[in-house]
C-alpha cells in the first residue's frame, strides 16, 4: 500500500521561519545572551504596512534587548512584540532578536509568530497570523 | 519505504511466521505430528490453544489478494506426538490464511498553524477477503522525518520502535472493509510530493512484537 504526500500552496499572507536560539555561558554580571533570526515573507499581493512579530514567552525568564530592527516594540502580557517597517508583495525580510537571560535555561521550543496590524500598537487582523518553533538552548547550563 | 520482490516477501513470510509462532508447544507438537507422522495413538491435544492460533501473513499493501498461503513449519526438534484430528484440523486452518488488502488516499498537509505544524490525513480502507476473522490486523510504518502520525489515530493497540511504528486495529470480521483514518502533522514548512508505503499483515497478538520492519521506500 503506498499513498503521496504533497504540501497544499500556502495561501496565508506571511511565512516564518526562525533560527535556534542557543543561549551564552554566563558574563561578568551572570547574564547570558542569546538571538535568533527571524525571516519572514509577504505572499500576498499587496504590501502589509505593520508586520507584527511576537514571541511567546513559554515561560522562560528571557528578556528582548536591542531590537533594533523593529519599528516599534511592545509587551503583551509576558509576550514580546516587534512592529517590523512595511513589507512589500513577496518581499522578504531577516531581522535578529536578541535575548538575554539571568538564570539556568532548559532546553525547550519557543513559539514566534508574524501577523498582519492595523496600526503600530498592536492592533493585529485575525486570520493573517503563522508561527513556527525554534529550539532554545543553553549549553553552560547542562 | 517500500518491498522487494517476491522472493523477499516469502522470506519476509517465513522468518515472521517463525517469529510469530509462539503458538505455544501444543500447536508446534500438533503440526510437527501433522508434517512428520502418519499414524499414532497419543491422546488428542488440547484443542483450546490451537483456537487461539492466528498465522501471520505479511501482506504487501501492493499485493494482489491471491497471497500465498502460509503453513506452520514445526523444527526437527519438536516432540513427536501422535497426528489426531485436531492436529489435521490445525494444520488445514493454518493453510487457510486470511487475505488483507487495503488501499489508501494521499495526504495533503494543509495551511501552517501558529506553531509551524502542517496537519492532514489520508484514510486506509482495509478488507478482509477471507472466510475467517482476522483477529490483530496490524499495519507498520516506517518512520520518516516528515510524517508524525498523532495520538488521535483509532488503532487499538500502537507501538513505536527505533525505525517503525506499528498500529494494531480491531478486529476484521470475515469479508468485512473498514476505513481507518490516518491524522498526520508535520514541522516541515514544505517539501516535494513524496510517496510513502505501509504494510498490512496479521499479527499474533496485539503486542505485535514479532513483527519485523518494513523496508524503506
Amino acid at each position: 500500500m503506498s499513498w503521496k504526500v504533497s504540501f497544499a500552496r500556502l495561501t496565508g499572507v506571511f511565512t516564518i521561519k526562525a533560527t535556534p536560539l542557543v543561549y551564552s555561558a554566563p558574563d561578568q554580571v551572570g547574564i547570558r545572551h542569546g538571538s535568533t533570526r527571524v525571516t519572514i515573507k509577504n505572499l500576498s499581493a499587496e504590501a502589509v504596512r505593520y508586520p507584527t512579530v511576537t514571541f511567546q514567552s513559554n515561560g522562560a525568564a528571557a528578556v528582548f534587548a536591542d531590537w533594533s530592527g523593529c519599528v516599534q516594540t511592545f509587551n503583551v502580557s509576558w509576550d514580546a512584540a516587534c512592529v517590523e517597517a512595511p513589507l512589500a508583495p513577496g518581499e522578504e525580510r531577516t531581522l535578529e532578536f536578541p535575548f538575554q537571560t539571568d538564570g539556568p535555561m532548559t532546553e525547550n521550543d519557543a513559539a514566534v509568530r508574524v501577523e498582519a496590524a492595523t496600526d503600530a500598537h498592536g492592533a493585529v487582523i485575525p486570520g493573517t497570523a503563522v508561527g513556527t518553533t525554534y529550539l532554545v538552548t543553553s549549553p553552560s547550563d547542562n | 519505504m517500500g518491498y522487494g520482490g517476491k522472493a523477499m516477501n516469502t522470506k519476509l513470510r517465513r522468518g515472521i511466521l517463525a517469529a510469530v509462532i509462539t503458538l505455544g508447544a501444543t500447536l508446534a507438537t500438533a503440526t510437527a505430528a501433522a508434517g512428520m507422522s502418519g499414524s499414532g495413538t497419543t491422546a488428542a491435544p488440547d484443542p483450546a490453544p490451537a483456537e487461539r492460533i492466528t498465522v501471520a501473513e505479511p501482506v504487501a499493501l501492493d499485493a494482489p489478494a491471491e497471497a500465498e498461503p502460509v503453513v506452520a513449519e514445526a523444527t526437527a526438534e519438536a516432540p513427536v506426538p501422535a497426528r489426531t484430528e485436531a492436529a489435521t484440523e490445525t494444520e488445514a486452518r493454518s493453510k487457510k490464511a486470511a487475505v488483507l488488502t487495503a488501499t489508501a488516499t494521499d495526504l495533503v498537509y494543509g495551511q501552517p498553524g501558529l506553531t509551524g505544524l502542517r496537519k492532514g490525513s489520508n484514510v486506509i480502507t482495509i478488507t478482509n477477503h477471507g472466510t475467517e476473522r482476522v483477529e490483530f490486523p496490524l499495519l507498520t510504518f516506517q518512520v520518516n522525518e516528515r510524517d508524525v502520525l498523532t495520538q488521535d489515530v483509532d488503532c487499538t493497540f500502537m507501538a513505536m520502535r527505533a525505525t517503525y511504528f506499528t498500529c494494531v486495529i480491531d478486529p476484521l470480521a470475515a469479508g468485512e472493509s473498514r476505513e481507518l483514518l490516518l491524522p498526520w502533522q508535520t514541522v516541515q514548512p514544505s517539501g516535494p510530493v513524496a510517496k510513502v508505503r505501509a504494510r498490512l499483515e496479521q499479527a499474533s497478538d496485539r503486542e505485535a512484537r514479532r513483527s519485523p520492519a518494513p523496508r524503506a521506500g
